[in-house]
């Protein structure tokens, strides 16, 4: 399964434990360096479809100062989509890397 | 939060609200953003409920909706301007085919349909004073493809809960019925309620482009038996252009809904 930037990272602010969407958006952006910034709109979307398909799970709705939440935990399987994606990623990088630094080093000759 | 599904609302309205909340923290810009990425979330998530039967059904959704609407304008035509005691009855009767329709009992509304067209064809078609070439080609269009409505309806009912509330969609048509009719050979009244609908169609193209899809084979048979009728006179109005058009704004999202329901993550 294929994850795009927004699902990445948004399952990705997850691994160190359960959160509430504002900060799963919150720290979305943060791990993505600014370049993810998810709406509430796009967030909830992406969360609907990782919950249908067993990636989080939803807790219990609370309320704290007034404001409506939900902490969403990351599941064994959401863990393991994310890991092949990561490991996806890196090898993309890698790939291109390993071909740009030799280009890199006979321009700079 | 309006644009998305009850379900939805019920179970994380207050929630999405309280984030959007979050997220604006004041800022009017922020706001606007957060208030648009619902907006969209919402008709995306309409939509997706929309496509989940598939094409198939989705089109034959179309062709049930389409015999409904020429059901309605069969039956205000009748009730608008009753041409005979005959045409009041039928006119009736229509009325409550629709009403069954419009509640659920799609097979009960088909079976009537598809026997009441029957009849409007022979009795038409068995006419003596006009050839049968041209009975044809001017009766033909709207009532067939209702026809292929009602077949759609018994073969493929829609599957979806029965529901009197429906019948609300009753009262723009007792409405229209009170307007002064005009001298369109189709009967002004039912081209009132066809544009009306037509244009709530277009508003919720964006998460349900069956109805959209009805208009426009509808709109299709009007055209084709306006542009017959006036052959003569080669005066044709420009609306008839839209016809066509309609039909395939109303097919090229349901292909992109196709498209989007592939693609999720």
């Amino acid at each position: 399964m294929e994850l795009r930037p927004p699902s990445y990272f948004a399952l990705a602010a997850l691994i160190d434990g359960p959160l509430h969407g504002y900060a799963i958006a919150q720290r979305a952006r943060e791990l993505s360096g600014g370049r993810v910034r998810l709406s509430t709109g796009t967030l909830y979307a992406l969360l609907k479809r990782a919950l249908a398909e067993s990636l989080v799970v939803a807790g219990e709705p609370y309320v704290v100062d007034g404001r409506h939440r939900r902490d969403y935990t990351l599941t064994p399987a959401g863990t393991a989509v994310l890991a092949a994606e990561a490991e996806h990623l890196a090898h993309a990088a890698a790939a291109v890397t390993s071909r740009l630094r030799p280009t890199a080093h006979a321009v700079a000759a | 939060l309006h644009a998305y599904p009850r379900e939805t609302r019920r179970v994380r309205g207050s929630e999405m609200l309280s984030m959007a909340l979050d997220a604006c923290g004041g800022s009017k810009l922020l706001f606007a953003r957060e208030t648009t990425s619902l907006v969209v979330g919402g008709v995306r998530e309409r939509a997706m409920i929309t496509a989940q039967p598939g094409t198939r059904r989705l089109v034959a959704d179309a062709f049930c909706q389409a015999a409904v609407l020429w059901t309605a304008a069969y039956a205000l035509q009748g009730l608008a301007t009753p041409a005979s005691h005959a045409r009041l009855i039928g006119s009736v009767i229509a009325t409550l085919l629709l009403a069954c329709a419009l509640v659920g009992y799609d097979r009960i509304a088909g079976i009537a349909g598809a026997c009441g067209i029957t009849a409007i064809l022979t009795i038409s078609l068995s006419s003596q004073f006009t050839p049968l070439a041209i009975q044809l080609r001017y009766f033909g269009a709207g009532p067939c493809l209702a026809l292929a409505g009602f077949v759609v309806m018994i073969r493929a009912p829609r599957p979806r809960p029965r529901d009197a509330r429906r019948l609300l969609w009753l009262i723009p048509l007792a409405a229209l019925v009170l307007l002064p009719a005009g001298h369109s050979p189709l009967g002004w009244n039912s081209v009132n309620l066809l544009e009306v609908v037509s244009a709530y169609a277009l508003i919720r193209l964006a998460d349900d482009p069956r109805l959209v899809i009805a208009c426009g084979l509808l709109w299709v048979t009007i055209a084709y038996t306006i542009i017959y009728s006036s052959l003569v006179t080669h005066t044709h109005p420009t609306w008839i252009v839209g016809a066509p058009l309609l039909l395939a704004v109303g097919a090229v999202r349901l292909r992109s809904m196709r498209r989007a329901g592939v693609a999720q993550h």
